[in-house]
């Protein structure tokens, strides 16, 4: 039987074939199937990629004896866990995991000190393997200053001295600070809980309850408390001296400590209290504010 | 003659939409092949990104090649077309 397609009808037919082999290998590849093993030689690309083969992890402890005063620590996936212990050394665990042996090794976590300082970070090559990576790590706890900054896990602080200053920013998780002197803590969805004694406070979330204590508030100081979606719950010492700013768009206000009331409206609360040294807000828009004395 | 008319400007239409496969899935198999050699070239046997843009427009190929080949008077039509016109002689 003779065939009566021209040359450019065979070679869309081939080329469309090739298409959907493509189409297919790609969906093949990307969902991490793996059924052409045995077939494919040398110069089949490797599929021990991020997205296939099973997790591989591997885990290391450094010790760190040079005495710094500030640790830095960068994350793009995984929690992020900062303690204080009672010795001058620090102490860097971490676990490090991705799919498949090869992904595993192409990424390493990189611990420098560079003056009084310790940084902390995961190191990828380029190309799109983001292993995640928990750190815990044990520090003084006299360190001066603690930064964690992470894309997407939680960050945790805890049993520091009362002065250290903390900067906990991550875009996925939630922060918790035990203790903390000057704080900056910012996450886009997670809640935020603190103990705060310092100067300046600041906390924002954008999707996330925001929930803290107020143990001490130095004069010149400034406490500002953010969220979009979610409340604001504070508990203050009970000398607390401040300017009070509350606004919700949706929610109630409440403030357990004698007011000197300089502006009230439906969604907000302004007011003094004691002499009125320190300004302290507290905004949201969808929930609740309160501030109260600690128990 | 308005049926040859009609054949004609079928005939030109189907050829069209063929050709217009052909261009597209050249195209697209240069762009793949540029993608694939740059991913192997910056990161030798690391992660695939390329497969990403080969299965998103892939699928338009896929379906741009079952309208020029099987459908817009492609073999499936034909054959369509040539039972319905055995019907209507089998009516007749």
């Amino acid at each position: 039987m003779k065939s009566n397609r021209s040359a450019a009808e065979i070679l869309g037919i081939v080329l469309g074939v090739v298409a959907i082999g493509l189409v297919v290998t790609a969906l093949v590849y990307l969902l991490g199937a793996r059924p052409f093993h045995r077939m494919r030689g040398d110069w089949w690309p490797r599929f021990e990629g991020h997205w296939s083969g099973s997790w591989e992890s591997e885990e290391a402890t450094e010790e760190v004896s040079q005495r710094v005063q500030r640790l830095s620590v960068t994350n793009v996936s995984g929690p992020v866990r900062v303690e204080g212990w009672d010795r001058d050394t620090i102490q860097v665990h971490y676990v490090k995991q991705a799919r498949g042996r090869q992904a595993l090794e192409d990424f390493r976590v990189e611990i420098q000190t560079d003056g009084d300082s310790l940084k902390v970070r995961p190191v990828y090559q380029a190309g799109l393997r983001f292993g995640p990576v928990s750190f815990d790590i044990k520090v003084p706890s006299s360190l001066k200053e603690i930064k964690v900054h992470s894309v997407s896990g939680r960050i945790e602080v805890a049993g520091l001295a009362a002065d250290v200053d903390q900067e906990l920013e991550t875009v996925s998780g939630s922060i918790q600070s035990e203790r903390s002197g000057n704080l900056r803590a910012k996450s886009t969805s997670g809640a935020i809980d603190f103990s705060f004694a310092g100067e300046k406070l600041y906390a924002k979330s954008v999707s996330g309850r925001i929930s803290g204590k107020i143990r001490g508030l130095a004069r010149g100081g400034a406490v500002e408390v953010e969220t979009v979606s979610g409340s604001v719950d504070l508990a203050a010492f009970a000398g607390l001296d401040a300017e009070l700013r509350l606004q919700s768009v949706s929610g109630s206000i409440s403030c357990g400590f004698p007011l000197q009331i300089t502006e009230k409206r439906r969604n907000r609360l302004g007011g003094r209290i004691g002499a009125g040294t320190v300004p302290l807000s507290a905004k949201t828009v969808s929930g609740s504010i309160s501030i109260a004395p600690l128990d | 003659m308005a049926v040859r008319d009609e054949k004609l400007e079928r005939a030109k239409k189907i050829a069209h939409r063929k050709m217009d496969f052909l261009r597209h899935v050249i195209i697209y198999l240069l762009v793949m092949a540029v993608l694939a050699i740059i991913n192997n070239v910056s990161t030798p046997g690391g992660y695939q990104w390329w497969l990403w843009p080969a299965l998103g427009w892939g699928i338009g190929v896929v379906a741009n090649f079952l309208s020029a080949f099987l459908y817009a008077g492609g073999s499936l039509e034909k054959r369509l077309i040539q039972k319905e016109m055995e019907k209507m002689g089998d009516e007749e």
